[in-house]
């Protein structure tokens, strides 16, 4: 057997902190062969990012590091740092998560693809040009002459992924280091691009360190996997039978996260009161098309759906569905085209008008969203941000009255009240979320529109707060809304799914139709993409093309 | 048509009307000051023929908007009216004055742009202790109003040290440019402080943002690094202040130029303030202003060439 392409021999990553150094990764070790696919496993902070970010010397400055990492036999500890560069540049190609914040914005897609040739192999611009348009070729990107003049706002996440793979392809590294690299991409488009890392893996002899927090998707994709907590690696399993060799505790757990393992809900006893009516909603945008012509770009399109009160019903569709845009109309923060909304009887077809029906608006319905920490005010302890709360929809209540009101609300959010003086910072992602749900509670709302709200979180944590989701549901009565892009997630709080796409209901039913017996072409798509055990990427040529997105994105001209 | 094309006319439409607004408010300040016929007639009591005179020669029996058009168009034409304290045209007044202070902003902008950008550069990636110091000079800096700075740099080089002169323009290119370096020095400093604090704010936000991080993965060298990824995409930022700074200086100018006894449009504008010669006031604001709003428009020019997709609000395929 040849010589392992990487080896990290008992690593230690220790960072500077106000209170004395604090130590990250402890006695770290792992290797690749050449060849092999290793995942490296572990949730947010167990130091499995920081672990790659060693090996492609990516740590701050004032980080200190102990072990060795070797590549190709060679020991990085004892190199220049030219040498270094030089190694890393030829040897390691490294894919990040947001491939849009890891592409410098104001060069194109050719000036990218080119660089290191140009820069670091020597070679002439034209070459390298050639090279680049082959690269993207490999990686299944259709027309690479118009590619490379394109810039990255110009692609889609999944494209601009590809792009970074071809890039990384361009010096014939040995070793690819991927970071997360789908997290931030749909299911689908995560099965794209996990097959053409297959793909390369089958026609080149590249070695490959995955890391994800996601188990199943490394189980899939990787011949070994290492399970990491807290800065240290518990075990390493042969991804084939992970199931059977599973030995720790914390491993187990991972596995059972996995959320398609939970059967779907039972439906809850619903009252036959509607309580939120959507008929014929329409919204549409003008957008700067590719020629710089003004389209348009239909967001939703005659959307009728129709919701019990107390029910739970998810709205399921990748990006640029049109699923935000529908509980943002919903909620009054855009206008719809055409079409009503009846909540609760009132008539919500248009924006709340001044502060009084805003007010009334909010009693009823009351939002969570995907990212706790910036939905947050980071001065304010919980105590203060519950208390406030509740004061909106009670201005007139005595201190004890409030105070006994913000206790009961971190109860019902199983908080610890020994927490109610700390700040956002002070908090793990899933205490953050469950104070923005306490505090959404607080206004007592008949209606929870839950925007992406378990997307940023850990596994673990998902589930942890899917249940207090559904637990508060049966507790209080409070209908729930969960717009997501993650099918599984439906599994664990919803009845019912409405299935999206391109402004449009695909399908519609309850969680166990949806979900077992999908009828839908497109449903049927979306669950054949989520990684599981004896899962093959495959690749879907013919919706690779870039599309439009209607989240947030400042092309957006309303009409 | 294109982003770039819009962008341009747009801004093109937008310097016309700033102006045409100001060109207004400029002429109105006439009606503000009174009766400008006292100032024309120099100080004696007027006897009537010579107000008729007066009225007749500066057609002061026409309505505002009549005489307000009577000007612009003038303006337009480079016929700038005549000074109502020196009696000769306002164009041979403005334009060798102006001379003056266009050397001296241009003296100043190099000092801006070598010791503002060149320290920001050092503080953002020469460590620690450089960034400390820096960050205290530039704070001073700050602190330092302009007349301040002039009145130290008299006493210690011009009266102690006898190294520069205290007073004049100069003959003769070397002798003015050896006349204009403390003007010069005294106007920058502020200045310097600001574009250094921005320079490297801007650069170390584009230094630790991620798509470093790449072209560092990819072995790209340092020095590419820096100038193409990191100091390109924060240049938007630092010309944006740099193009109001510098704008602003040939304003900002009058100061120094009193204190150096310099005979540029500030001190001109200055001089005809007190003395209410509105047509020179008039000239020099709108000459002003002018310079304002097309360095602006340079800026944002350049910064939207550098950066094509800050205009025209993003794209999509």
């Amino acid at each position: 057997m040849t010589a392992p392409v990487l080896e990290v021999e008992r690593l230690d990553i220790v960072a500077p902190g106000p209170e004395g150094p604090r130590r990250l990764v402890t006695d770290t070790t792992l290797s690749v062969a050449r060849g092999e696919a290793v995942g490296l496993v572990g949730e947010s902070g167990s130091g499995k990012t920081l672990t790659l970010r060693a090996v492609a010397g990516l740590l701050p400055d004032d980080f200190t590091t102990q072990g060795r990492i070797r590549i190709d036999g060679q020991d990085l500890g004892g190199m220049t740092a030219t040498a270094l560069r030089a190694l890393r540049a030829r040897r390691i190609g490294m894919v990040f998560q947001t491939p849009r914040a890891h592409l410098n914005p104001l060069r194109t897609i050719g000036d990218f693809m080119t660089e290191a040739l140009v820069h670091v192999a020597g070679e002439r611009p034209d070459v390298a040009a050639t090279r680049a348009r082959h690269l993207l070729d490999e990686v299944g990107i259709t027309d690479p002459d118009r590619r490379m003049r394109q810039y990255p706002a110009e692609l889609s996440g999944g494209l601009l992924q590809r792009v970074m793979i071809a890039a990384t392809l361009a010096m014939d590294p040995d070793i690819l280091l991927a970071d997360e690299i789908t997290t931030a991409l749909d299911v689908t488009t995560q099965e794209e691009v996990m097959a053409v890392l297959a793909d390369l893996r089958a026609h080149r002899d590249l070695s490959l360190l995955f890391v994800t927090h996601d188990l199943a998707l490394a189980g899939t994709v990787c011949d070994r996997v290492n399970v990491m907590q807290r800065g240290r690696i518990l075990e390493t399993l042969r991804a084939g039978s992970m199931r059977r060799d599973a030995r720790e505790e914390y491993t187990k757990v991972l596995m059972s996260a996995s959320l398609d393992e939970a059967p779907p809900l039972e439906p809850a006893t619903e009252s036959p009161r509607p309580l939120v009516t959507i008929e014929h909603l329409r919204k549409s945008y003008q957008v700067r098309g590719a020629t710089g012509r003004r389209e348009t770009l239909v967001a939703v399109d005659d959307l009728s759906i129709e919701m019990a009160s107390g029910g739970s019903l998810g709205i399921v569709g990748e990006s640029g569905s049109g699923k935000s845009t529908t509980a943002r109309m919903l909620l009054g923060l855009e206008r719809p085209d055409r079409g009503t909304i009846t909540v609760d009887g009132q008539d919500w077809s248009r924006p709340a008008r001044g502060s009084a029906d805003r007010r009334v608006r909010a009693k009823i319905a009351q939002m969570v969203f995907q990212d706790p920490y910036q939905s947050l005010d980071r001065r304010q302890t919980v105590r203060q941000c519950l208390a406030e709360a509740v004061r909106v929809h009670r201005p007139r209540q005595s201190a004890e009255v409030v105070d006994g009101r913000v206790r009961e609300l971190m109860r019902q959010v199983r908080l610890d009240e020994g927490l109610a003086a700390r700040r956002p910072r002070a908090l793990s992602g899933g205490q953050r979320q469950r104070v923005a749900i306490a505090r959404a509670l607080a206004a007592d709302p008949e209606l929870l529109v839950l925007d992406e709200a378990v997307s940023a979180l850990d596994v673990t944590t998902q589930v942890e707060i899917l249940t207090l989701l559904d637990t508060i549901r049966r507790e209080t009565g409070v209908a729930l809304l969960m717009i997501t892009h993650d099918l599984t997630v439906i599994r664990r709080l919803c009845d019912e799914v409405v299935v999206m796409r391109h402004g449009r209901i695909e399908e519609r039913g309850t969680a166990a139709q949806i979900l077992d017996a999908p009828t839908a072409e497109y449903t049927r798509m979306l669950l054949e993409s989520i990684p599981r055990e004896g899962w093959t990427p495959r690749r879907r040529l013919g919706r690779t093309r870039s599309q439009p997105t209607t989240t947030r994105s400042s092309a957006m001209i309303p009409e | 048509m294109n982003v770039l094309t819009r962008t341009v006319l747009g801004r093109l439409g937008g310097m016309l009307l700033t102006l045409i607004l100001a060109s207004m408010v400029i002429y109105s300040a006439v009606l503000l000051t009174g009766d400008p016929i006292a100032a024309l007639a120099g100080g004696a009591k007027p006897t009537p023929e010579l107000v008729e005179q007066i009225r007749a020669e500066y057609h002061l029996d026409d309505p505002v908007w009549s005489r307000y058009w009577q000007w612009l168009t003038g303006a337009i034409q480079g016929d700038f009216g005549r000074s109502f304290v020196y009696k000769t045209p306002v164009v041979s007044l403005v334009g060798p004055r102006f001379g003056i202070t266009l050397q001296l902003v241009l003296l100043t902008v190099l000092l801006i742009l070598v010791f503002g950008v060149g320290s920001g550069i050092l503080a953002a990636t020469r460590g620690r202790v450089v960034d400390r110091t820096i960050a205290a000079m530039t704070s001073l800096g700050m602190a330092l109003p302009t007349f301040v700075v002039a009145i130290l740099l008299i006493w210690v080089f011009a009266k102690s040290l006898g190294w520069f002169p205290v007073y004049g323009e100069g003959e003769g290119v070397w002798d003015r440019l050896w006349h204009l370096v403390l003007p010069a020095i005294s106007l920058a400093v502020l200045f310097i402080a600001y574009v250094s604090r921005v320079t490297r704010g801007s650069l170390v936000a584009q230094l630790h943002s991620e798509h470093v991080d790449t072209a560092r993965v990819r072995g790209i060298p340092r020095r590419r690094i820096f100038g193409v990824h990191v100091f390109r995409n924060a240049s938007p930022q630092i010309l944006a202040i740099a193009g109001t700074t510098i704008a602003g200086l040939f304003a900002a100018s009058a100061i120094a130029e009193v204190a150096f006894g310099l005979g540029g449009i500030g001190s001109l504008l200055v001089q005809a303030a007190a003395r209410a010669d509105l047509p020179v006031v008039q000239i020099v604001s709108l000459l002003l202003v002018t310079i304002f709003v097309v360095l602006n428009a340079v800026a944002d020019l350049i910064s939207a060439i550098i950066d094509p997709s800050s205009v025209g609000g993003g794209r999509t395929s």
